[in-house]
């Protein structure tokens, strides 16, 4: 065992700080998280929670260990029957994080108060884990309007399910992948503008042609494009355009004496890159983008996520429609001086316009009364992701509202015959998750848990499908072709299910759940907007907005 | 009268509701009753990795019912586990994971027995293997995943009209994750698509050219590797010790060269995190991709011990940045795949075909490292410090054509040490 001066505690979380980075992990460390319910679902979101290293987490649960929870719940031991759940799961889960406090409660999610309720609001984020449709509501109304996440996580058989309640969540960073890198091919700042003056692939030696980074052979192709044309202001905009820049930097080629060929890493990257590369920059800010600029929010909200995009607006207003510069470089084939040259004038681009940015937000920050919130480092970081800013909006949890879209969703199911037996459409599985809860709340049991035979259950769930359906169409509407879409099968399916709480089933939608609540937390990815739903027969999933 | 839940206080009830009764979405061999649930409690699987997924899996199988568990590891505990790997604790750094793995789970899971092994999967013989119902893996490397593969491809036998005798098939379930990205699949060996009928899914590894480390150094990543690879060889620090990425003095070396390095090229971005990651080649990991990856595998190995549901078909690809999405395809077996279909592989080459552009093509169609080539007579191509006397030869030799090496018919062996067996070439003239 290694022990060295070097040895940093904080290693620990070496492997996620590289996916989040350090202000990522700073959020989660300020997290606290209030989950309703201590059974397998709840154990293994929360798991993953401890083990990211939040702040805080707090259980609450009046359940009892039971054998069966021994066979479901890793954290509880054969020795935990009979103890409070909360308490028994909070003793194992705590311990795998030192550095994370846990609390439990052992009162009933269902018999909290209305004071009770306003106080766990206190939480930055609250989970609701197989919790009925009642509790559900009740916290969602409060936490929508204080905008806390609200996550609701259900589990049934080989079934699972996950709402996130939010009214507005704003993303600083959505990692969008493959991003197009910002070049500014048709805007080029001064010091690039100069550079490529002083670039003349006629005046090289093949060695040094051959380690041109391509961004400067793209420019040269544009002003031998832009010469063809006589125009100064031409830019590539269709396939053909690009093609001819493709052409053009062919062109430049020069074959090497001893082999006699044109072929080059730098000319292949440049040629691969064209498609890309040129593409607007000025005035073409993505719609997601421009839509947060121009919100309402934006003019007046005091949340430092729209302090900072106000001042990006007007950055953007004073920049000929352009954002601030990324500037990140690709990796491409080069000497080495040239690419740290031009590495170097695009870091140093970036560091100036983020300043601009930093004095807007100042503008702002005065303007809207709050004092200096925006740390030069959190500006920096924020525009250096201005294209990958998002806002998810999202409606208050309403369930009647909901069953009426997932019921219209339902009629417009047109499967096969063969494909209607072998598989269950995401939308009636929701139905069916209600339907069962309905069951629950109507008989004091779900279905296929006393030993009634399935098939006499099913015929009890069906009349409470039947029921949501009625509830979820017009008077007189004929209920035929969605209940065609509800297969006798798929119900049946739910009865065998007996309301199992499968540990692989809690295990999967808990870490999906655990990662959507970090994503809350730290303002990064993008959140599952807004429902999630997971079949283990196939082990697919869909994602519906409701 | 009144109804009475027949499992009201079993423990295994959940899997129970499951395995007892009928449905109608099911294998056609499914007979509801409670013999499935003992199948599980009666099987021996084999778990391979004790790691980020590997902990997941101990867990989700132990709780999923079965009984006997092996697992194998040869690594120990390192602090940098402990974000994801949750049966370690910060007391544990330095001792197996495969051993605190099997024991942690057999205190918490009463009933449940775990074996570690605290050893290379290749140090284990066919008739370690032999004894599996199942093997489900969780492996962070892809020469390790090839040669479990080619050792179960190996343990099916045939009848003799050269069909596989399906007893000896002892399916596979594998797992594989990164960041918030992973995969997960099941395959019947010599069945259904195998990894080497897919290595082509996997991208090859990034390695830095040389003459970029060396002479023209654009990222800070050329840096470090400048130092590992030129400048470490040269001084030989520490007394001429080999360079441990996982010691922090080692890393704090490397890290002050890089550094140097760096300002003398005018390059941004060399720190000890990046330095670190350059040397040991990390991987960003959580503990959410890795506990859903498991789950996929764990619920795919309780399906083929219990039949309550179908298999997938039978290839997983989930991913977390944008919303949460997984999709399953279906791989196809590769008829021409050298490790699940066994025998030679014929292949038809030119009279201008030369050794050289063999060798390429092997290497791009296999991502071979360092492959030697040899005939029955001789060796034709082989770099190894264990026969330095050949290296002459065979760069000679790559410039020769085939036929002028090999008569038509002629079988070329290949080895290399990302395979599990050699590919035997039969060469066909053109």
């Amino acid at each position: 065992m290694v022990t060295s001066k070097l040895f940093d505690p904080s290693n620990r979380y070496d492997r996620q700080v590289r996916l989040w980075g350090e202000d990522g992990q700073a959020s989660i460390g300020s997290t606290s998280a209030c989950v309703l319910g201590s059974d397998s679902l709840a154990t293994e979101t929360l798991k993953s929670l401890v083990l990211a290293g939040v702040q805080s987490f707090y259980i609450v649960d009046d359940a009892r260990v039971e054998q069966v929870d021994i066979g479901q719940n890793f954290f509880l031991h054969i020795d935990d029957i009979g103890r409070p759940r909360a308490e028994a799961t909070l003793e194992k889960l705590t311990e795998l994080n030192p550095s994370v406090l846990g609390s439990s409660s052992c009162q009933s999610p269902t018999a909290l108060t209305q004071e009770d309720v306003e106080k766990l609001a206190t939480f930055s984020v609250v989970v609701a884990v197989n919790q009925t449709e009642e509790v559900d509501a009740k916290f969602a109304q409060v936490l929508y309007d204080i905008s806390v996440p609200f996550v609701c996580i259900k589990s049934f058989g080989l079934i699972g399910t996950i709402r996130i309640c939010i009214k507005e969540h704003t993303i600083a960073n959505s990692h969008e992948e493959n991003p197009r890198p910002d070049l500014r091919l048709d805007a080029p700042f001064k010091k690039l503008t100069e550079m490529i003056a002083e670039t003349d692939l006629n005046d090289m030696t093949i060695e040094q042609l051959r380690h041109t980074p391509y961004i400067l052979l793209h420019f040269k192709a544009l002003e031998e494009f832009r010469k063809q044309r006589n125009d100064e202001k031409a830019f590539p905009t269709t396939t053909s355009d690009r093609k001819e820049i493709q052409q053009i930097l062919l062109s430049f080629r020069r074959s090497k004496e001893d082999s006699g060929t044109k072929d080059s890493e730098n000319f292949d990257e440049a040629k691969a890159a064209v498609m890309r590369a040129f593409q607007k920059t000025t005035l073409q800010i993505g719609a997601s983008v421009k839509s947060i600029l121009t919100s309402s929010q934006c003019s007046t909200s005091t949340q430092p996520f729209w302090l900072i995009c106000e001042a990006l607006r007007r950055f953007v207003d004073a920049n000929n429609g352009l954002l601030p510069l990324r500037g990140t470089l690709p990796d491409m084939t080069s000497d080495s001086s040239r690419y740290t040259r031009l590495a170097t004038m695009f870091h140093e681009k970036a560091l100036a316009d983020a300043q601009e940015v930093l004095r807007f937000t100042r503008e702002v920050e005065k303007e809207r009364g709050v004092g200096d919130v925006i740390s030069e480092e959190v500006c920096y970081r924020f525009c250096k992701n201005a294209d990958r800013i998002r806002v998810q909006n999202g409606d208050l949890l309403d369930y009647s509202r909901e069953t009426k879209e997932i019921v219209a969703k339902i009629r417009e199911i047109t499967v096969d015959e063969q494909t209607r037996a072998e598989k269950v459409d995401s939308a009636t599985w929701m139905l069916l998750m209600r339907a069962a809860g309905r069951f629950k709340k109507e008989k004091g049991r779900f279905p296929g848990t006393n030993g009634v035979p399935v098939s006499i259950d099913a015929q009890d769930l069906r009349k409470r499908v039947e029921a949501l359906i009625k509830e979820s169409v017009k008077e007189n509407e004929d209920i035929q072709p969605m209940l065609h879409n509800v297969t006798d099968s798929a119900m049946a399916e739910m009865c065998r299910f007996g309301a199992a709480e499968l540990h692989v089933i809690s295990s999967y939608v808990g870490g999906i759940a655990s990662q959507e609540i970090i994503k809350l937390a730290t303002n990064q990815y993008v959140p599952i907007d807004n429902t999630f739903v997971f079949d283990g027969h196939t082990q697919e999933s869909a994602t519906f907005k409701l | 009268m009144v109804s009475v839940d027949p499992l009201a206080t079993e423990r295994w009830r959940s899997i129970r509701r499951l395995t007892d009764r009928d449905t109608a979405y099911k294998v056609p061999w499914f007979n509801p009753g409670p013999k499935n649930f003992e199948a599980v409690q009666n099987v021996k699987v084999l778990v391979i990795g004790a790691g980020g997924l590997g902990c997941e899996l101990l867990k989700n199988l132990a709780l999923s019912g079965f009984r006997s568990i092996d697992v194998i590891d040869m690594d120990t505990i390192d602090v940098s586990n402990l974000n994801r790997q949750f049966l370690f604790r910060e007391a544990d750094v330095g001792k197996s994971k495969a051993e605190v793995a099997a024991a942690f789970v057999e205190q918490r899971v009463s009933g449940c027995h775990v074996t570690a092994h605290n050893c290379r999967i290749e140090d284990k013989d066919p008739d370690f293997y032999r004894r599996f119902s199942m093997v489900i893996c969780g492996l962070d490397s892809i020469p390790a995943r090839r040669w479990i593969n080619g050792m179960l491809c190996d343990l099916v036998l045939e009848h003799a009209d050269g069909t596989p005798d399906m007893s000896t098939i002892i399916p596979m379930i594998d797992g594989g994750t990164e960041g918030f990205k992973g995969n997960a699949r099941v395959i019947y060996p010599k069945m259904s698509a195998c990894i080497d009928c897919t290595i082509d899914l996997y991208p090859p590894q990034v390695n830095f050219p040389l003459c970029t480390i060396a002479h023209t150094p654009r990222l800070p990543e050329h840096c470090v590797e400048y130092i590992k690879v030129v400048v470490w060889p040269e001084q030989k620090p520490f007394e001429g010790a080999a360079l441990d990425a996982d010691d922090p003095e080692h890393v704090e070396w490397v890290l002050q060269g890089a550094l140097l390095r760096a300002e003398k090229y005018n390059i941004r971005g060399v720190d000890r995190r990046l330095t670190s990651g350059v040397l040991k080649r990390i991987i960003p990991a959580v503990a959410s991709t890795n506990a859903v990856i498991a789950a996929s595998c764990a619920l795919e190995a309780l399906k083929l011990a219990t039949n309550i549901a179908k298999p997938i078909d039978n290839y997983l690809n989930f991913t977390q940045i944008h919303g949460a999405y997984t999709s399953v395809v279906s791989m196809s077996k590769d008829e021409s795949c050298h490790v699940c279909n066994g025998g030679r592989l014929p292949i038809e080459v030119s009279s201008t075909y030369t050794l050289e552009e063999l060798i390429n093509s092997l290497m791009e169609r296999y991502h071979l490292k360092n492959p030697t080539l040899e005939t029955a007579q001789r060796k034709l191509f082989c770099i190894s410090l264990l026969f330095p006397q050949l290296e002459e030869e065979s760069k000679a030799n790559l410039h020769l054509f085939l036929k002028d090496i090999v008569a038509d018919g002629d079988e070329i062996l290949v080895s290399d040490e990302v395979l599990a067996r050699a590919i035997t070439l039969r060469i066909n003239f053109v």
